[in-house]
């Protein structure tokens, strides 16, 4: 995880890309792989804003939280990560959802 | 009786509005039962048709035959949910008795009726 197309995948996707047209995609990227590492446990602290700061007055709805939810498991498909480990991720970042949608 | 020409045991589900009310996650529409809500084919489960999410509507067609030989239940129906909150549904199911009905010399072979379907959150999480 950490190539090129994840900065596509989220950019290019019709469905949330307006929420990054006014932002530092490139820093956007960094941090999601700082946050998705250090959540899977690899050697990365992450060191961005909380999840509540970084996502203030963007008013995300669940379907855009599950658009990129969708994006992350197509990027975790695309390394060949197995299922059950991509489960794993996804419940430790699940927990965030409350933090990120309708701020 | 509308003659079905779904496969043997088999349930089809037809997302109505596939992608422009789509914002649930792959699988949370579960499966069609026989009595046309949402659910795990033959209950219904705490699940809603489609994948509307919060402020969208999405629904399904459904058409499902069961054969076993002796008898044969056809079901078809429709399914719509809004708001991931509630859902309605209508099902049209027809039974054929086959052979029992000459041998018990029932006045009909077949048996009909309709079911409507009402699945809908009572309690939800405010961050839901």
């Amino acid at each position: 995880m950490g190539g090129e197309n994840d900065l596509l995948r989220v950019a290019e996707d019709p469905r949330i890309v307006e929420h990054f047209q006014s932002v530092d995609i490139q820093r956007v990227r960094d941090k999601l792989v700082e946050k998705f590492r250090a959540e899977a446990g690899g050697p990365c602290s992450y060191s961005g804003d909380s999840m509540e700061e970084s996502h203030k007055g963007l008013a995300l709805t669940p379907s855009d939280f599950n658009a990129l939810v969708e994006n992350l498991q197509a990027s975790m498909a695309a390394e060949a990560v197995p299922v059950p480990t991509q489960n794993r991720l996804l419940a430790r970042l699940a927990p965030m959802r409350g933090q990120v949608i309708d701020k | 009786m509308r003659r079905l020409r779904a496969l043997l045991l088999a349930a089809c589900c037809a997302p109505l509005l596939a992608h422009a009310e789509a914002g649930r996650l792959l699988a949370t529409g579960g499966a069609t039962s026989i009595e046309g809500t949402a659910g795990g084919g033959i209950t219904p489960w705490a699940v809603l048709t489609g994948y509307g999410e919060r402020g969208e509507w999405d629904g399904d067609l459904f058409a499902t035959r069961v054969e076993t030989g002796d008898y044969r239940l056809d079901v078809a129906g429709v399914a719509f949910a809004y708001d991931n909150r509630v859902e309605l549904s209508f099902a049209r199911q027809s039974f054929d008795l086959g052979t029992l009905a000459r041998y018990l010399s029932l006045p009909e072979n077949s048996l009909s009726q309709d079911i409507f379907g009402h699945q809908g959150t009572v309690v939800r999480r405010p961050d839901l």
